[in-house]
């Protein structure tokens, strides 16, 4: 693999005559400017695993007049599932064999099909090109989190997002806590103020790997390298980011929204396998200390070991009590102790997070408004690779030299049937930030 | 309707191409575990062999739960018209006929269950082991080298987040498990009956009211009066909104903790409202086994929601698909009921050990694993 030689379109970096071009194809999709718009939205799902078929079905619950139009995936097998587990809405998916698109360049097949909105349920790795190509096309975005798995590829993320603006095109995200009632009326009391300053944050997502790669398991004979770690995603780092990235990522994006999404300054880290044996090269532990402004430290602690304790909660030390969340929002006295305040949705409210993200997209489309949460996803998602790459090198990083991190984990010319070495895990100490 | 007496199978005309069995490219596991059932040494030859027996899980790190003996017998199930906070569900009360058997004295907990959830394989979505890199596809439960038949019982993939949701200490010990779908439930008992050698399953709905009874007819097995409720159970009134640790309140009649309230109880029957009409006076071990996933039964009431009433003896409540409203996967994950955090379950080890294809539907309701 030799990136320099390799026309790397998530990595480019937007060109001014590009931009001009951009903006001189006007979106094709603008909606009726009120809310009684019944234009037929087109929907593509790229990626059409488990996740990405229940964005399908979120979308395809939003709105009366969505269709879901074409998908697409890496894997053909995914295809029937997924289309399968749609049945339920019957018209509303028209999807002919036409409309189903096979291998790494089905996103692009997908977009070109006569698309409004497009959902990317793609493994991370591959989000910045979908990201990119689906902005370029003019097409309203849902985009799973996180963004990406590496600074090259978070750089154009910020890039697509621009240019989302430009093209007047929307980007919803898929940091679902943003969208879970409880949560979002706990971290209200802190951006507002009502807590009183920040003083401290720890947060965990301490579980089990989801998808692990046993201890032995080797690719199979006859079976490229790019597609058993695709088959195995989670376990790679250039297609997952990691478990930081992928998993503890919603912790790290409530760190961020906690600290009302302003730039930290650094982040100190430790990390490494302490229980994994597997072929992948995946951390399965990190312990992260962000430092903001004005003395605040964050701490995330993030682990996937069988048989520990588990624990996924937010814990936001602030002046005047302690906010907790997210299983059940509530605020404790700044003892620690006392229950001042709790969530509890009224029976029979609507409170899947999942459902509102997709509800507020496509009720702001047919609004006529733009929702572009491109530049926060890009924060957010950097946030983790600064806390993941300070634990890869040992090093305390900035979050300007992260910025300015060249780091590239995979060329976007892949093929499926490609050799493709797995990158040693990094050692602190010696592994460099690119 | 069927009846466990009525029950072989093979007894049944059948249409030349159903299945005998629910899911039937599972019957060579249960063929496997009913002979390993069937050749353990020193179960107890009459009712009056039956003793309490703590039972030791070695997949479990050895962790261990309590069986109490219940006698076989007679009871009325549902509750009398005139009962306060009474269902029509609940009624027409019939008198059926148990046999003998043992239940577990408090909720199952997370010590054990947790082992069951985290088995450290790499699973397809089915529960079955994968191995050929395709997480999605199905693979035979045969036993491949460096493999067990415990291995082979099919059990969860991971969950995503911890399933304690945060309360009490975590899985720490003596929290009851929580949020594991019917199929979960059932697999579980498969589970443990492949390493224990003793034959466990969910609880009938008839001889989950028969424990919680243990002999009373009153509306909780302490009397009729709700203002003792908090000396027996968790509930709304008195949880916090979390679970609690299993067997901190009083025991029933018959030493049995947290039929009320704590979390509620997975049944092994088929909802039916009308469940009982179906059956005859002196009916014997009577079950509805399940044609779909939902609705079953759930028993007990819990610390969530609902007031005293949820908590009687007689009180039954549908499973619902809401239950894992919030999983944001399409299929949704057989395992886990992601919007549930208050169904539990209890486990029950019948004195007399079934033939294997009643074994199997026991362990194996529903249309098989989809959702």
């Amino acid at each position: 693999m030799s990136p320099t030689s390799l026309p790397l379109s998530r990595r480019r970096v937007l060109a001014g005559s590009a931009a001009t071009a951009a903006l001189a194809s006007f979106p094709n999709l603008l909606l009726a400017q009120d809310a009684a718009s019944t234009a037929k939205l087109k929907v593509g799902l790229i990626g059409c695993g488990g996740r990405g078929t229940g964005s399908a079905e979120q979308a395809l619950s939003a709105d009366p007049n969505v269709v879901l139009w074409a998908v697409g995936d890496a894997f053909a097998e995914a295809i029937p599932g997924s289309l399968n587990g749609l049945k339920k809405f019957g018209g509303k998916v028209d999807v002919p064999t036409e409309r189903q698109f096979v291998g790494l360049d089905a996103y692009q097949k997908v977009i070109d099909s006569g698309v409004d909105v497009v959902l990317l349920a793609a493994p991370p790795g591959f989000r910045p090109q979908h990201l990119r190509a689906a902005i370029e096309a003019g097409k309203h975005v849902f985009a799973e989190k996180p963004m990406a798995v590496d600074a090259t590829g978070v750089r154009s993320v910020m890039e697509s997002a621009k240019l989302a603006k430009e093209k007047g095109v929307a980007i919803q995200h898929g940091y679902c806590w943003r969208f879970a009632p409880g949560v979002r009326e706990l971290y209200g009391k802190i951006t507002s103020g009502e807590l009183g300053k920040v003083h401290s944050v720890y947060g965990t997502y301490m579980g089990v790997a989801p998808k692990p790669l046993q201890p032995g398991m080797k690719k199979p004979d006859g079976m490229a390298d790019v597609e058993w770690q695709m088959r195995w995603w989670t376990n790679f780092e250039w297609i997952s980011g990691g478990p930081l990235l992928e998993q503890a990522i919603h912790t790290v994006d409530k760190i961020a929204w906690a600290m009302g999404d302003v730039a930290p300054i650094a982040a100190v880290a430790n990390g490494g396998r302490a229980t994994r044996t597997d072929a992948g090269n995946v951390y399965d532990h990190y312990n992260i200390v962000f430092e903001y402004p004005g003395g605040v430290m964050c701490h995330v602690g993030e682990r996937q070991f069988p048989g520990c304790h588990t624990e996924v909660i937010d814990r936001i030390y602030c002046e005047k009590g302690i906010a907790v969340a997210p299983d059940t929002p509530m605020v404790l006295g700044p003892d620690g102790k006392k229950r001042t305040w709790m969530y509890r949705a009224q029976p029979g409210v609507e409170q899947n997070m999942y459902q509102v993200c997709h509800n507020e997209f496509f009720a702001a489309l047919r609004k006529g408004e733009i929702i572009n949460t491109g530049e926060y996803m890009a924060n957010s998602t950097m946030l983790g690779i600064l806390g993941r790459e300070a634990a890869h090198t040992g090093q305390r990083i900035t979050w300007d030299e992260m910025w300015k991190s060249t780091q590239d984990q995979a060329p976007d010319t892949l093929a499926m049937a490609d050799s493709f070495e797995i990158a040693p895990v990094p050692v602190p100490g010696k592994h460099k930030l690119a | 309707m069927k009846r466990l007496a009525l029950l072989p199978l093979l007894a049944v005309p059948l249409h030349a191409k159903e299945p005998e069995v629910p899911s039937p490219q599972y019957l060579p596991v249960t063929e496997q575990i009913h002979a390993l059932v069937t050749k353990k040494e020193g179960a107890p030859a009459t009712a009056a062999d039956m003793k309490a027996y703590t039972e030791k899980v070695p997949l479990a790190n050895d962790g261990t739960f309590d069986m109490v003996a219940v006698p076989g017998g007679e009871f009325t199930i549902g509750s009398p018209a005139g009962e306060a906070g009474r269902k029509d569900n609940e009624g027409p009360q019939v008198k059926v006929a148990l046999e003998p058997f043992w239940i577990g004295k408090f909720e199952m907990t997370w010590d054990i269950y947790r082992a069951f959830m985290e088995n450290g394989k790499a699973r397809n979505k089915d529960g079955t082991l994968n191995r050929d890199s395709d997480l999605k596809t199905s693979e035979a439960p045969e036993i491949k080298e460096g493999e067990t038949l415990v291995d082979v019982v099919s059990q969860p993939t991971p969950p995503y987040v911890p399933m304690h949701f945060s309360m009490g200490d975590g899985y720490g010990a003596g929290w009851p498990a929580i949020a594991m779908t019917h199929h979960a439930a059932s697999k579980f008992c498969e589970w443990l009956t492949a390493q224990t050698g003793h034959y466990y399953r969910l609880p009938t709905e008839a001889e989950w009211e028969y424990a919680c009874r243990a002999g009373t007819t009153t509306a909780y097995s302490f009397g009729d009066d709700p203002a003792q409720l908090g000396d027996y159970a968790w509930s709304m009134d008195n949880a916090e909104y979390t679970y609690q640790k299993v067997g901190q309140k009083k025991p029933n009649p018959w030493g049995i903790h947290d039929m009320h309230g704590n979390v509620s109880e997975w049944c092994l029957d088929a909802y039916l409202p009308d469940a009982y009409a179906k059956w005859k006076p002196g009916d014997k071990g009577p079950w509805h086994p399940a044609v779909n996933r939902y609705p079953h039964v759930t028993r007990g009431g819990h610390y969530y929601d609902g007031g005293p009433e949820t908590l009687r003896s007689a009180a039954r409540v549908p499973s619902d698909p809401s239950w894992k409203a919030i999983d944001p996967q399409n299929p949704k994950s057989i395992w886990y009921l992601t919007s549930c955090q208050y169904i539990g379950l209890r486990v029950v080890r019948p004195m007399k050990v079934p033939e294997v294809k009643e074994m199997h539907r026991m362990w194996n309701t529903g249309p098989g694993p989809t959702e």
